[in-house]
């Protein structure tokens, strides 16, 4: 209401003409303008506000654009007053404010009783009425009174007594019985007028009806001492008051209701989370999911499908089934039923009423007169492992809440789902690794393969459910396996014995198949034709066959009795075997390995001894002779050699000299080349002619040469002090002579006789040469001459007179050293084929 | 090394080829010690195709002539040796206890 009403009044009750009508609401509205520029629009579109405008008007009065209007106005408003209008007024705008204060504050409250005692304050307060109570009714339909303000002792005495005391009172009947559709006055309160006591003068009020939505929630009454019966105004006021707190009770039941809900969920979920994580077991998890989220929607039916293959949904937990639908195991998601669909679009999917849809459900569905079900995908970050679903035989029973919180349950199922999936797979792991590990430890150290295989058919049988393990090696040129250990219960002799008793060499179907696979297999006996036998040592239907293969190479086969109980575990059970084969396997070929490598290092250190002998019995220095500059070089292209050089101090002063070749390399050669050796010396020290002792070292090397070895040898006997020089040639490289003046020639190419060992009595020519101060003599042996490049060339007596004649200046130490370096240079990458042995001797300048 | 091996009436002939060294003269020794094992023991070993031979293979010929000579009239002679291997096994001293022949067609029928 506003002031349009009172002037329309105004201009009857003082019949105005319609230009002093227009006039003074020309005057209104521009003071009206004038007020809205002092800033207080939210008064003036009141009729009351004029009243309290006055002094405002009086401001009016003063300015010159509104002072010819201010009269008009000012009779407005004093008519407002005299007319007692302006109360009548005040009290709407009142309670407009009360109303609007009321809303605000109910807006800010989502607690039910606070929401109701605000209203009940700011109503007595804001209209001054003292007074004011409010019924609420309850689930059970019956009021109840729920707060209140200013009671009379009479109402408030013994608890309320007198506001629950029944049978309902005029107010109640009435919002019972519909006719309390709006705010009325009760002129005749029943409890107030049969109430013992106080009533404060109190005797009727206004019941004001709290409504939300059409729907009844409850009684507001209010009054006051002073209070005559309520004006239209007032009452239309009170309802609107009265519609608003039945919003805030709405609103407050409704967030009540939703955090009770989310309440309820979130205990649930804590609960379930809390069983289905304790359990580690993927059964029982999957069953859990499926009772408890029946228990939880107050489901008829509840399942759960499992992703088990490609695109297969597999029913892996049901309740409320029935059991013929059971029978038979591995029921598959239906294409096209409301499980397959949530899995399929990888969303929830809800049916209000599935027997109403176009396909009326599927078998299942029918015969289990579901209607309502819910179906949501079960996922695992982005990837869909199953679908929950649940049925009820009532339509509509699942609410898209239900949906709501039947996905957080599978949000939890798929987390516990993985959990007991990863540690299913983790302890499984974990005992496969024991399991080796245990293998690995015990057989480590074993040194021999008897040692491996007994504690091998000790530990796999424990590990692989079997009580007998064994072991048949393979014998590669027989092409059969040997039977050669059986362990296991120890009391059982007779499997001993049959197992001794079985042929030297098993072939047949079983053991092609393990040449074949060369993998863990179980075989039964009517697939083993042939080895009859040996399922007869271990008493068994079925064995597990293993093949111990290293490297591939196969050393032999394992043979296990698993228990029928394995049957169970057939994969997890050739995994294990698989690995314990291995390192069987391994284990041995590595002790095989172990001892070629022990022999290896031990062959290797005889060599490392003969070659330290063999250095031994070299000259470690050339002998110092006046006038003469020696050095002998030695570079075995093996760790032995046949080759060696000496020097032997003679009687008379002279210096004997022996290069020395044995035929074919390595130890036989080492050894030859000693004793070789050793008789060459003793004959150049027995006799001075070196032709002589020749054939005396050729008739005792020769006495004893069953082996076919010879040895080249060019010996000879230097007189230092002048130079000269015998020298006898047995079937070695011819030395070279190179003089001062680079010139060279070879000594005994032509004049030689056969290498020692080959023939008996022989007489070998003995020639003789004197070398010249600045004269160098190079003694080699074929490792020089013979070395040969990438394109097989060999480097020749050419080269090496050329090498030697271009470093003739050199001292005899690096002489030798340039023709060692020069003939590797010549062979370039080309490894040492041959040993080098060089002894120089420079006849040195006077 | 190819070593090709003919048996004939009454002689075999070994073709060896190539380097005759220390890798090389174990397999030239299997063969001849084969031949002689299998009661062979008139042998011609044609040198033809050998370009080189060092101590290790004059052994392997010594050996094997060696045992064949256990046999009456058992022998084991060279053919066609090139000029380089001639004067290796002249050098040694082999052309005095080898019979060496300028072809095989000479060697063997010289037995």
């Amino acid at each position: 209401m506003d002031y349009r009403d009172a002037f329309a009044k105004y201009v009857e009750s003082q019949e105005l003409s319609p230009q002093e009508a227009a006039d003074t609401w020309d005057a209104i509205l521009a003071f009206e303008r004038w007020l809205a520029a002092t800033g207080q629009p939210a008064v003036l579109s009141r009729t009351a506000a004029l009243k309290y405008r006055a002094d405002l008007v009086a401001q009016a009065a003063d300015r010159e654009d509104l002072r010819q209007r201010v009269a008009p106005v000012q009779r407005f408003v004093s008519w407002l007053d005299r007319t007692g209008q302006a109360e009548v007024e005040e009290r709407t705008v009142q309670a407009l404010d009360a109303l609007k204060e009321i809303t605000t504050a109910l807006n800010q409250t989502a607690d039910l009783q606070e929401a109701i005692e605000t209203t009940l304050r700011a109503v007595t307060s804001l209209l001054g009425l003292g007074t004011g109570w409010v019924f609420l009714l309850n689930e059970a339909d019956a009021f109840i009174p729920v707060a209140d303000i200013g009671l009379p002792p009479a109402l408030s005495a013994d608890d309320r007594r007198e506001l629950r005391r029944e049978p309902e009172c005029e107010c109640q009947w009435q919002l019972r019985t519909g006719r309390l559709k709006r705010a009325v006055n009760i002129v005749q309160c029943s409890r107030l007028e049969e109430a013992n006591g106080d009533t404060a003068g109190l005797r009727y009020h206004a019941s004001i009806p709290i409504r939300a939505r059409k729907r009844t929630l409850g009684i507001l009454n209010v009054t006051g001492s002073s209070q005559e019966v309520f004006s239209g105004a007032d009452l239309q006021v009170l309802g609107a008051v009265g519609d608003a707190l039945g919003m805030a009770i709405e609103r407050a039941r409704l967030i009540d209701y939703a955090r009770s809900r989310r309440l309820r969920e979130q205990e649930t979920l804590l609960r379930l989370s809390r069983e289905l994580l304790s359990s580690l077991d993927p059964r029982h998890v999957t069953q859990l999911v499926v009772e408890e989220a029946a228990r939880i929607f107050d489901a008829d039916a509840a399942t759960l499908a499992l992703l088990t293959g490609e695109d297969m949904m597999t029913i892996v937990a049901t309740v409320g089934w029935q059991q013929e639908w059971l029978e038979g195991g591995g029921y598959r998601a239906l294409p096209g039923g409301l499980t397959h669909r949530a899995y399929v679009g990888g969303e929830t999917i809800i049916e209000a009423d599935m027997l109403a849809s176009p396909s009326g459900g599927s078998d299942l569905v029918r015969a289990h007169g579901w209607r309502a079900g819910v179906a949501v995908p079960v996922a695992i970050r982005d990837t869909v492992i199953g679908v929950l679903t649940v049925y009820a035989t009532t339509a509509d029973h699942f609410s898209d809440d239900d949906s709501r919180l039947l996905g957080l349950i599978a949000a939890q199922a798929a987390l516990a789902i993985h959990n007991a999936r990863e540690y299913e797979e983790k302890a499984q792991e974990a005992w496969h690794r024991n399991a080796l590990l245990q293998v690995a430890e015990n057989i480590r150290d074993l040194s021999t393969m008897q040692d491996i295989l007994e504690t091998v058919g000790h530990l796999a049988p424990m590990f692989l459910g079997a009580t007998s393990c064994g072991f048949f090696l393979w014998n590669g040129p027989a092409a059969a396996f040997v039977p050669h250990l059986i362990v296991g219960d120890a009391d059982d002799a007779q499997c001993r014995e049959r197992f001794a008793a079985l042929p030297a060499a098993q072939t047949g179907v079983l053991f092609d198949r393990v040449l074949a696979v060369r993998q863990p297999f179980l075989v039964t006996q009517p697939e083993a034709p042939g080895s009859a036998d040996v399922f007869d040592v271990f008493s068994a239907k079925r064995l597990l066959v293993v093949p111990l293969v290293a490297r591939s190479l196969l050393v032999g086969v394992m043979i296990l009795d698993p228990s029928s109980e394995t049957e169970r575990y057939t994969t997890r059970l050739l995994d294990i075997a698989s690995g314990m084969g291995t390192q069987t396997a391994v284990a041995i070929e590595n002790e095989r390995l172990r001892r070629a490598e022990m022999e290896a290092e031990r062959l290797a250190q005889e060599l490392e001894l003969a070659h330290n002998i063999q250095r031994s019995f070299l000259p470690d220095q050339a002998p110092t002779l006046a006038g003469w500059d020696i050095a002998p070089r030695w570079e075995p292209a093996r760790i032995v050699t046949g080759d060696f050089y000496d020097f032997v101090m003679q009687p008379d002063g002279g210096l004997g000299v022996v290069i020395a070749d044995v035929s074919d390399k390595g130890a036989p050669a080492a050894i030859f080349m000693a004793v070789s050796r050793s008789l060459l010396r003793a004959s150049s020290l027995a006799y001075s002619d070196v032709a002589e002792a020749i054939d005396h070292a050729n008739a005792l090397i020769a006495a004893d040469a069953e082996s076919s070895m010879f040895v080249t040898a060019f010996l000879l006997n230097l007189d230092g002090r002048v130079g000269h020089i015998d020298f006898v040639n047995a079937g070695h490289n011819p030395p070279l002579l190179v003089r001062a003046d680079g010139t060279h020639e070879w000594l005994g190419r032509e004049a030689h006789g056969p290498a020692l060992g080959i023939v008996l009595d022989y007489r070998w020519p003995q020639r003789s040469v004197d070398l010249a101060p600045g004269d160098t003599l190079v003694l080699y042996t074929d490792g020089v001459t013979e070395a040969i490049n990438g394109d097989d060339e060999a480097f020749g007596e050419e080269r090496l007179a050329q090498v030697v004649a271009q470093g003739r200046d050199l001292s005899a130490e690096s002489l030798a050293s340039h023709i060692v370096d020069a003939v590797a240079e010549f062979a370039g990458g080309h490894p040492q084929f041959d040993d080098i042995t060089l002894v120089v001797l420079k006849r040195l300048g006077e | 090394m190819d070593i090709s091996v003919r048996e004939m009436k009454r002689v075999v002939l070994v073709g060896p080829s190539g380097r005759i060294d220390h890798q090389s003269a174990p397999e030239l020794q299997k063969v001849l010690d084969e031949q002689i094992a299998g009661g062979h023991f008139k042998i011609v070993v044609d040198m033809s195709n050998v370009t080189y031979i060092s101590s290790a293979g004059l052994r392997v010929l010594l050996a094997a002539r060696k045992g064949v000579k256990r046999w009456n009239r058992g022998d084991l002679r060279l053919a066609g040796v090139q000029p380089f291997v001639r004067e290796t096994l002249e050098l040694v001293g082999f052309t005095r206890i080898f019979e060496i022949y300028d072809d095989t067609v000479d060697a063997v029928g010289s037995f």
